[in-house]
């Protein structure tokens, strides 16, 4: 894997974790205004960038060189 | 000599095999390095959402008090915008509970037990600021939905449920209360 994609990669990365952030901090906004019913896609739409991420750390592992 | 990398090394630099990564590929290991760190935190972040919900679900859950369908003495013509009246509505065959309603706009009513969720004061409404006030400890709840806002209470108020005929009749269709 040339350094190029590992940058693309990694940009990609913390482009997830900063919609995950804000995820959470809509939520903790919901919760706090006893609002459900945005709690669970909110919890859906996390746990799919943690996906998203996860296999992006495969892929560049796998890709090792 | 053997390469590692691409580059020449002797025999005897033992210390290249143990940390075969060359100078060229160190800002590669250190994005890797970075990489995992996200997803760590990533993961963090998840469970963080997953802790969310195990507090909402544990914090939001609606008991039912009473379904005892009853037609309150009290009508719509009696309430003026902003004006409430008292009621008392069964619990069971031998107790009742004394209830308050209240007429927010022309269609909106709410009604709501009058014992104060923390030592049983009767609650007051005041419209204008939107809470029913526990004047003896100085406690609040939105008086729309019955949450305790401030002071000494932490529980909802139990709310009791409306139906208004077209004729103008009210009825309690029942009482709950979120814990």
């Amino acid at each position: 894997m040339n350094v190029r994609r590992l940058n693309y990669g990694l940009c990609a990365v913390l482009l997830l974790c900063a919609a995950q952030i804000t995820v959470m901090m809509l939520s903790l906004r919901a919760y706090m205004a006893h609002d459900s019913s945005t709690l669970w896609p909110a919890a859906i739409a996390s746990v799919v960038l943690l996906l998203v991420n996860i296999l992006l750390l495969l892929h560049v592992h796998f890709h090792r060189r | 000599m053997s390469e590692v990398n691409g580059e020449e090394h002797t025999q005897g630099e033992g210390w290249r095999e143990t940390f075969p990564i060359g100078s060229a590929d160190e800002s590669v290991e250190s994005r890797r390095q970075f990489l995992k760190t996200m997803v760590a935190a990533s993961v963090v972040i998840a469970c963080g959402q997953g802790v969310l919900l195990a507090a909402d679900a544990r914090r939001v859950s609606t008991v039912q008090l009473s379904d005892k369908r009853v037609l309150l003495d009290i009508q719509v013509s009696d309430l003026a915008v902003g004006a409430a009246a008292i009621f008392n509505y069964p619990i069971s065959h031998n107790a009742h509970e004394p209830c308050i309603i209240v007429r927010l706009t022309d269609k909106d009513f709410v009604a709501y037990s009058q014992k104060c969720t923390h030592l049983a004061c009767p609650v007051v409404p005041d419209v204008v600021a939107e809470k029913m006030i526990c004047p003896c400890h100085n406690g609040a709840f939105d008086i729309h939905t019955g949450r305790a806002l401030y002071g000494p209470p932490k529980t909802a108020l139990p709310r009791v449920l409306l139906e208004i005929s077209p004729s103008g009749q009210i009825y309690a269709l029942g009482m709950e209360q979120e814990r």
